[in-house]
């Protein structure tokens, strides 16, 4: 069936007697965008134009997976998801439509939004112990070179870090800008000069595994969009996306004690990100338990639960975001 | 207490005489509730939370298919059923749905109807004719302060999406309908009818649009099913 079949480019809409205008307008909305349809705003100029932004609000399964749970859906809702304009005509309203599937995608959008404020909410909030994973500390030596050397040899000179850490290309460079992006570092051009969240740490303890986890857990807290995005440093996400394929469930339900397990999980990570998620159960297992031994996720036999702290720190924060 | 006897003696005997002018079908009986489960057994519940209106009305027409003298044929595949409610994400399109259906079954003489505004008599007209497939409607969240089974969250504007259900069972003080939400396919749990109080099944019917939204197939005035068949 072609969408362009289905719903018409625009549409007249005339409020019964006793029905609101607003009200009737919404109604009919519902019928063409489906029934979790809302007018997130509407408003009608004096001259007689009306501008709509339509919100939708969706169901999600957030049910317990021990047995004997009773089945609990989260509805969610996301204003603003798509804008129709219209006029005054006959009486009524026409209104321009804009087609269904327009709609999903703007809607799909919104939802990816959702997902990456969790995400950045996660890996805040778990910024301290993903840092510690040598996976995560490996990728980031450069980043930790860079700060050692500009205390240790302050002010460091830009070519002789180029040339000790012999990356390809204009790498270092990168790394630099970043630090003084998030204001670890100042660079002139020639020379890199620690700022304070770097100098607050004396010389001694510079040589310290206690440095390196707090000075990249800083720096994962405060860069980690830019790192991951920007410079390409996956491995930042890695483990937040397998954490919030728990926590989304967790923090909508608003319940630390909601217990999911692998198969929930697995279906979270396909309904967040969108595909199938072609993991070994043994290789998803290894991940979750990997998060419960860095004291992000707990478990229970099959099933996994909230690190309580994690839970509201997440929480606090993606409220924070949205 | 003699005293009190007497005095409420005429109300109690008007309270009785009441009663008896009320049929004896104030409330489902426990065999009406095994025969709308028995009726349920061909239904199939959905996957895809969100697509609850194809989901229903495929089970609305597996019913109706189930009854003597009906076609098996007019069954859908999920897809079909997917399709005529142009189904995605954001919810179905029952824009001119009743046309889309009837065509869907043009090759049987069934008119598929969307009407607003019945009320709880059409609705058990609707129910108690043979010719009629059991209708579908779209209730508001306020539904799920009375749903079985299951339990929700409103969203952050106190709210959700309205839901699709099927009506199968209506008397003077209950309704037993099919709730799409209350089962998972492949978690093995028997499919059965949700009951409600009729009045707060109207209002919830009525939603905060105040008007009933109700989609059902009926065999054409010209031909009745049962002649088509035989």
């Amino acid at each position: 069936m072609s969408e362009s079949r289905i719903v018409p480019e625009e549409i007249h809409i005339t409020a019964p007697e006793g029905i609101e205008e607003k009200t009737a307008i919404e109604r009919k909305l519902t019928q063409i965008y489906g029934s979790g349809t809302y007018l997130s705003d509407f408003y009608v100029t004096d001259d007689g134009s009306v501008s709509i932004q339509l919100g939708n609000s969706f169901p999600k399964d957030v049910t317990d997976c021990r047995p004997s749970e009773e089945i609990v859906i989260k509805f969610i809702d996301i204003d603003n998801i798509t804008e129709l304009s219209g006029n005054k005509k006959e009486g009524g309203f026409r209104v321009s439509l804009n087609s269904r599937k327009q709609v999903s995608e703007s809607l799909e959008k919104e939802k990816e939004r959702l997902r990456e404020n969790l995400s950045d909410a996660t890996a805040r909030a778990t910024y301290d112990k993903i840092a510690k994973t040598p996976a995560v500390e490996n990728q980031l030596t450069p980043i930790k070179q860079i700060l050692r050397w500009t205390r240790l040899y302050h002010p460091a000179s830009f070519n002789e870090v180029k040339q000790a850490q012999n990356k390809d290309g204009d790498k270092t460079y990168k790394y630099v800008k970043t630090l003084e992006s998030l204001g670890f570092v100042r660079f002139d051009g020639e020379k890199i000069y620690a700022k304070e969240p770097l100098d607050k740490y004396d010389l001694e303890q510079i040589s310290t595994k206690e440095f390196n986890e707090k000075i990249l857990a800083e720096v994962v807290e405060r860069g980690y969009k830019h790192l991951s995005e920007q410079l390409g440093l996956n491995i930042l996400r890695h483990l937040p996306k397998f954490a919030n394929s728990y926590y989304f469930d967790a923090v909508e339900k608003n319940d630390p004690n909601l217990h999911l397990d692998l198969e929930a999980i697995r279906s979270n990570i396909r309904s967040l990100y969108g595909y199938q998620s072609g993991l070994h159960d043994w290789v998803l297992k290894d991940k979750m338990d990997e998060l419960v031994s860095l004291d992000i996720l707990s478990n229970d036999d099959e099933y996994y639960y909230a690190d309580q702290t994690t839970f509201q720190d997440i929480a606090e924060k993606a409220s924070a975001s949205r | 207490m003699g005293w009190f006897c007497k005095w409420i003696e005429p109300y109690t005997r008007l309270i009785n005489e009441v009663c008896k002018l009320i049929p004896n079908n104030m409330t489902i009986t426990s065999q009406d509730l095994t025969n709308t489960t028995a009726q349920m057994s061909g239904f199939g519940a959905q996957d895809d939370i969100t697509a609850d209106l194809p989901n229903v009305i495929q089970n609305m027409l597996e019913e109706f298919a189930d009854r003597d003298g009906v076609p098996e044929g007019i069954t859908l595949s999920e897809r079909t059923a997917r399709e005529i409610c142009d189904q995605k994400d954001i919810g179905s399109y029952t824009l001119n749905i009743a046309s889309r259906l009837t065509a869907e079954l043009s090759e049987y003489p069934l008119e598929a109807h969307y009407k607003d505004g019945l009320d709880p008599d059409d609705m058990e007209k609707i129910v108690e004719d043979a010719n009629s497939s059991y209708p579908t409607v779209q209730m508001s969240s306020e539904y799920f302060n009375f749903c079985e089974g299951y339990s929700t969250q409103p969203d952050s504007r106190g709210g959700g999406r309205d839901i699709h259900a099927l009506i199968m069972e209506v008397n003077h003080s209950e309704v037993l309908l099919y709730d799409p939400y209350r089962f998972r396919r492949g978690n093995g749990s028997q499919i059965k009818p949700t009951r409600i109080d009729k009045g707060d099944f109207k209002s919830a019917w009525l939603g905060k649009f105040e008007i009933t939204s109700t989609l059902w197939v009926e065999g054409t005035d010209q031909k009745r099913i049962s002649q088509y068949i035989s």
